[in-house]
């Protein structure tokens, strides 16, 4: 029974890390039609600010707020730097270009941070254990999980009470409409970059906590993994995303936990089969809609 | 016509350009090392490769092998993927090298290495640890770095000692050092009475331990030690979800974690002990060399693996003196006859009669406040370890 | 049968690719060097596996991510025929027997593995094949970290991740080059043939396409196995070069690079496949030796890594960024000389007619019942409607009306909510619009929609050769027939320029060409004269009287133009709000009341509703 509740918080803590980046990515994908292969270079940048603010002894909550910050900028400048050249183009363009992006950008930190790990300790306070009831439950993860969900709420009420969430999920929808309605593009994009960096800056955080340190390379899976899930979540539905990303987090989670031994090596196999299963019962995805199209 | 000898004309400039021309100085001894400076290996690979460079300017300073033979070091980049080793080995093989250094994990130099073996050329894997290497890939392959199961034994004698009697063993089936090294463990642990309660496994490209955490913290009764050969980045990924849940049971890792970020991590890698070629005790020759690199490189890094690559450079040195001759052949048969040679990291180091596996001691050190402390260099009893 | 003249052109255009490749092997041979000669024969494995990716993306126009897993497929199968067995019972234990002993040649096993790769693709393809665009590309790049995750998993069979070593290494610089050759041929005969031809007009523009008869699923699937098979045989030499094999060997990293390769010398010619895996050869090749580290000559070198990851990126970027089509734009280099040369093409000196019609026989067109709702909103409400063999029937209706829904209706571009359609008493409901063009009926579209970036000539060829699919060369045997439409719609002087270049009214006469060339029983055309001048109008309207006296087509006009419908049409048929309101002779219903008040009347307001003219546009442009 511990067992069970215990894998339960692992699969929500991993998926709601999934979910992050998988709404960071689905935000920027419904409003440009861009699927940011360099938004994984995005939470490395946080997590190597995170890394650097530590070891120039900033005090912990403000290396925390300079790495959201971190992410945030990188994320505004890559959106005005590298995509709006590519902004009216077909979907491959952009994911090739973003490809480019990400390629460079690991290269990047290779040559000028370091092409090894660099360990991040996490402070004393944040380590250890919380006992509840008979269960022992690890401090960052009781802290990934409350912070996700608060997260996650606070995007609820933007998206609905706010001008700037409304506009940003009416593009969403259609684009062009609210365009139309005299909302500035740029504007529009500035700010679904800065979420989605925003976003990416949060799960590099847990990530990092998690992992105990930093390397160029580190983004590339957590990111491939939320591309999965936006697909399975539908493309382009922002709640798909979300769900997508727990989803697959409690795959991976109950795999690991359940397969025999000699089945864990198909564990990545099985758990992408799973969801091609998922796909083949809805196409469109979760959350997605059908839409009609030509034949 | 004139295009093609234009083309061909273009292609031998090119070449030249790149340090591979074909017509080198004929008392060159050109030492090849196909290196993975970028990627996951780029940390090993390039202390290794700075470490090797400190041993060819020190020769050349003296005129050169038996002065009389300056070693032209030729580095190319393998990016830590096997493929492409296969592609620089090829490169250097044909750049007429007379030795060569392989990466740091088993399969880019069983890559790299079938290439230099087929031109009988003589190869040293630095790290690479895996005692069935040079079996796999030949009679040229030599491994350098302490074999997988002498570690293993060293780390199960020491577990022993401390009244570990039951373990809990991680392994990854992706890379032989993490699949070969904990399965040594559990033979040589179980051969001398202890009990592996169970066999976790991860993946390369898992990052998430939470699974395998939640495992352990639920095992009745729980381990007496956790065993495993991850390094980066998995082990630190491993050990701070490992303490991070609680869970407080002494780790045993292996060289691989030989490495900064195993000290940067803070508390949660306390406590830890690994085993690693050499120590660098105060006043002994391995902390004058890491002096020496600080100096050069500008890092103080007290990490084996620079002194592997000088190691390599100075036995394939060693080799060819002794040889006197630059043929593969000749070269490979005195690096085979080579006893008690004095590595720098403070072991005698053997190759003969051991199949090219060295034989040297395993130094055993734990983490206390984010340093390494000393524990033992010992070697290991024959009778205990196991076969390759 | 004569000797096949397109094929002959193109079988020139390969050979003309080939020299370069020839000249690259030889220059690498004479050189003698050996780091030159594996970064040439890496160069042409890398060719072979860019050409593959050319059939299906260049073509289709769908990017792949996933043809870098047909490589690994390939490699590992070839392996599992060519390892020494006594490796094969060391590293891969769960081998069926049968494999574990065999020991064949590289140049015998190539054969089976890339069989085998190519049946692994038609089962992948029957589903990736179904998808354009976006999803197709997305699915593509499922089908990479799939076959990724499998190659690993399946520890027994393929050693996991560790690597597979000992292949023999049997591949050399001209093994490479025979076999890049073959690709290449491959490919450019594909591009050339009348199943590329369609192929490449799916891509410029799909509901044309289907419009005209191609079933571009099936096109899809074809160039999907071919190019599948390039890449698999580009992975078994890959193999077989280097000797060792691991799943990361054939992931992201190759995948880029290909890419970068085929969209920096530009997708969608075999041309600047060539083109781009020589250029980004060049540049990877250059930047690596500025990699090496170390002294040379010296000069102790700034250490830089991963230069090449940066060159490829930048090329990509640049391509992306100011040169969409790449290096060689959309022609093989043997067209572009043709081009040159031929600027004005020879007109055929007696236009013959174009296409003793398919005949006047047959029931026509029957739509009864049909319903069409978007959501909530119904654009053709039960409308039930006739088109007799050899009529001309126009179809008139203010904006919103649901005319080109209809259209879409009838010509299965969309599939009804209700109702039935017949053509000539074959039931065609739910049919899609390939196979309804097939049983004779041709459409043109509201908004033009030609394949733009074919020639004019290719416009018409890709219609005419419906009717010469039994032919060993269609496009061949279609000739005579596109020289006449060509010359009869005033079009022969542009026949070499590509559709999206000419100007507005030779574009409508291309699409009706177009359509007319599928020597079709019905045409549906959907306001052929708008934007036209009245001279313009006057020509068009002697065409199609002309067209269809000699043919004894049934057109449906769709149009605006009352002074055009009023002097072609015997019968109008009018809409409003998804109804038929009125029916009869042009006469009839221009003083029919209920035409006046909906038609007129409205017009004579002036403003026509937002809401109708949106759901208009929507439905004619799905």
């Amino acid at each position: 029974m511990d067992i069970l509740i215990q894998n339960l918080i692992n699969a929500l803590a991993l998926g709601g890390t999934y979910a992050l980046l998988a709404l960071g990515l689905a935000l920027v994908f419904s409003i440009m039609g861009l699927i940011n292969l360099a938004h994984g270079e995005l939470m490395t940048i946080g997590a190597y600010a995170l890394y650097f603010m530590i070891l120039w002894a900033f005090p912990f909550w403000l290396a925390l707020v300079g790495a959201l910050l971190c992410a945030v900028v990188a994320a505004v400048l890559m959106e005005r730097v590298a995509f709006r050249p590519v902004r009216d183009a077909s979907m491959a363009t952009m994911l090739l270009t973003s490809f480019a992006v990400s390629a460079i950008l690991q290269v990047a930190y290779q040559n000028l941070i370091s092409p090894r790990p660099l360990p991040v300790a996490m402070p004393s306070f944040l380590g250890g254990a919380v006992e509840i009831g008979s269960l022992q439950v690890g401090m960052i993860q009781l802290l990934a999980l409350g912070c996700t969900a608060a997260l996650l709420l606070l995007l609820v009420w933007v998206f609905r009470y706010t001008a700037f969430g409304v506009a940003m999920r009416a593009a969403a929808e259609d684009f062009d409409t609210t365009r139309l309605m005299g909302i500035r593009a740029n504007a529009l994009f500035a700010g679904a970059f800065a979420l989605s960096g925003l976003l990416a800056g949060v799960a590099a955080l847990f990530w990092v906590a998690q992992r105990g340190s930093v390397d160029p390379l580190m983004g590339f899976l957590p990111v491939l993994k939320a591309f999965i899930a936006v697909i399975v979540g539908g493309l382009g539905s922002l709640v798909g995303a979300v769900a997508g990303g727990f989803l697959l987090g409690a795959i991976e989670i109950a795999l690991r936990a359940l397969l025999p031994s000699d089945l864990l090596p198909y564990r990545d196999a099985l758990s992408l089969l799973l969801i091609i299963l998922v796909l083949l019962v809805r196409p469109q995805g979760l959350m997605g809609r059908r839409r009609e199209g030509v034949r | 016509m004139s295009l093609k000898n234009a083309l061909a004309a273009a292609a031998v400039a090119a070449t030249a350009v790149g340090g591979a021309g074909a017509a080198g100085a004929q008392e060159q001894v050109r030492i090849g090392f196909a290196a993975g400076l970028t990627g996951y290996l780029a940390f090993f690979d390039g202390m290794v490769r700075n470490g090797a460079q400190m041993a060819v300017d020190e020769i050349n300073a003296q005129g050169g092998i038996a002065g009389q033979w300056p070693i032209e070091f030729i580095v190319r980049d393998m990016r830590s993927d096997a493929a492409a080793a296969a592609v620089v080995a090829r490169e250097l093989v044909a750049a007429d090298i007379h030795a060569m250094i392989t990466p740091c994990d088993v399969d880019p130099a069983i890559a790299a290495g079938q290439l230099a073996q087929a031109a009988e050329i003589p190869m040293m894997s630095p790290c690479a640890s895996t005692p069935t290497l040079p079996g796999q890939v030949g009679p040229y392959m030599f491994n350098l770095k302490t074999a997988d199961n002498l570690q293993a034994t060293v780390l199960s004698e020491f577990a022993h000692e401390q009244g570990y009697e039951t373990a809990y063993v991680l392994l990854s089936p992706d890379t032989p050092y993490t699949d070969l090294l904990p399965r040594y463990f559990i033979q040589a642990f179980e051969a001398s009475g202890g009990e592996v309660l169970e066999v976790g496994t991860y993946g390369w490209d898992q990052q998430d331990f939470s699974a395998e955490v939640t495992a352990i913290a639920n095992m009745e009764p729980q381990p007496d030690v956790i065993m495993t050969s991850a390094y980066e980045p998995h082990f630190p990924a491993f050990i701070t979800q490992l303490r991070n849940a609680g869970v407080e049971i002494p780790v045993l890792g292996s060289d691989g974690i030989d490495s900064p970020t195993t000290l940067g991590l803070g508390e949660v890698a306390e406590g830890v002990v690994f085993s690693m070629a050499g120590y660098p005790a105060e006043g002994s020759e391995l902390e004058a060399f890491y002096r020496d690199y600080e100096e050069r490189f500008g890092e103080y890094l007290p990490f084996a693996f620079s002194a592997s690559g000088y190691e390599a450079i100075m036995l394939f040195a060693e080799a060819i003196e002794q040889a006197g001759s630059l043929e593969g052949p000749a070269i490979r048969d005195a690096l085979d006859r080579i006893a008690d040679f004095p590595g720098v990291t403070g072991t005698e180091i053997t190759y003969e009669g051991q199949n090219r596996v060295a034989l040297r001691d395993v130094t055993l050190v734990r983490v206390e406040g984010g340093q390494q402390v000393f524990l033992r260099q010992v070697a290991p009893d024959p009778a205990e370890v196991p076969e390759p | 049968m004569p000797f096949a003249p397109t094929f002959a052109r193109d079988l020139f255009g390969a050979g003309v690719l080939l020299v370069p490749l020839a000249l690259v092997a030889l220059a690498a041979q004479v050189s003698s060097d050996g780091a030159l000669v594996s970064a040439a024969t890496l160069m042409l494995i890398s060719l072979i596996a860019v050409a593959g990716v050319q059939v299906y993306s260049g073509n289709s126009g769908v990017i792949s991510f996933g043809h870098v897993a047909f490589m690994g497929l390939g490699a590992y199968f070839a392996a599992w025929l060519t390892l020494p067995s006594s490796m094969k019972a060391r590293m891969l234990p769960d081998l069926p027997a049968l494999l574990s002993g065999a020991e064949l040649d590289m140049l015998v096993a190539v054969f089976p593995a890339v069989a085998a790769v190519a049946c692994a693709a038609l089962a992948v393809g029957l589903t990736i094949a179904r998808l354009d665009g976006a999803a197709g590309a997305i699915a593509t790049l499922g089908l990479l970290v799939i076959v990724y995750s499998l190659l690993i998993g399946a520890q027994g069979l393929t050693r996991g991740s560790q690597a597979l070593f000992g292949l023999p290494l049997s591949v050399d610089l001209w093994t490479a080059f025979v076999c890049a050759a073959v690709a290449v041929v491959l490919a450019r005969l594909y591009r050339g043939s009348n199943a590329g031809l369609q192929l490449r007009a799916s891509r410029e523009d799909e509901p044309a396409a289907l419009a005209c008869g191609i079933d571009v699923v099936r096109r899809r699937l074809g160039a999907w196995v071919l190019s599948a098979a390039l890449a698999g045989l580009a992975g078994v030499l890959y193999g077989h070069y280097l000797g060792v094999l691991t799943p990361r060997a054939f992931y992201f990293n190759m995948t880029f690079s290909l890419l970068a390769m085929l969209i920096v010398g530009g997708m969608t010619t075999v041309t600047g496949a060539v083109a781009g895996t020589f250029v980004v050869s060049l540049i990877v090749e250059g930047l690596r030796r500025f990699e090496q580290v170390g002294t040379i000559g010296g000069v102790t070198m700034p250490e830089l890594h991963g230069l090449t990851t940066i060159g490829l990126s930048v090329a990509i970027l640049a391509v992306m960024y100011k040169l969409r089509s790449g290096l060689t734009g959309y022609l093989e280099i043997d067209e572009r000389w043709r081009r040159a040369r031929a600027g004005r093409a020879t007109v055929g000196a007696a236009a013959p007619t174009p296409a003793d019609s398919a005949g006047t026989s047959g029931t026509g067109i029957a739509c009864r019942g049909l319903v069409k709702r978007f959501g909530g909103v119904t654009a053709v409400a039960d409308v039930s409607l006739d088109l007799r063999p050899g009529e001309i029937l126009g179809l008139i209706g203010p904006n919103g009306a649901g005319k080109s829904t209809l259209l879409a209706l009838v010509s299965g571009t969309l599939t009804p909510s209700g109702g039935k359609v017949a053509i000539d008493e074959t039931d065609v409901t739910g049919w899609p619009s390939y196979r309804i063009a097939r049983c004779g009926l041709a459409r043109t579209f509201q908004n033009i929609r030609l394949f733009q970036h074919l020639s004019v000539r290719e416009n018409v060829e890709v219609a005419a050769t419906l009717n010469a699919a039994g032919a060993i060369d269609p496009r061949a045997e279609a000739a005579p027939a596109v020289d006449a439409l060509l010359a009869r719609f005033d079009l022969a002087e542009l026949a070499g320029r590509p559709a999206g270049t000419l100007a507005y009214g030779p574009q409508r006469r291309l699409e009706i060409a177009r359509a007319a060339a599928m020597r079709p029983r019905y045409l549906l055309l959907d306001e052929p004269a708008a934007g036209m001048n009245q001279t313009e109008s006057d020509a068009l309207l002697r065409m199609l009287q002309a067209l269809r006296a000699e043919t004894g087509i049934g057109l449906l006009v769709v149009d605006h133009d009352l002074r055009l419908i009023m002097r072609l049409c015997e019968r109008v048929v009018v809409m409003n709000k998804g109804r038929v309101i009125a029916e009869g002779p042009p006469e009839t219903v221009q003083t029919d009341p209920n035409v006046v008040e909906a038609y007129l009347g409205r017009r004579a307001r002036g403003g026509a509703s937002a809401a109708e003219d949106r759901a208009e546009t929507a439905s004619s442009q799905e």
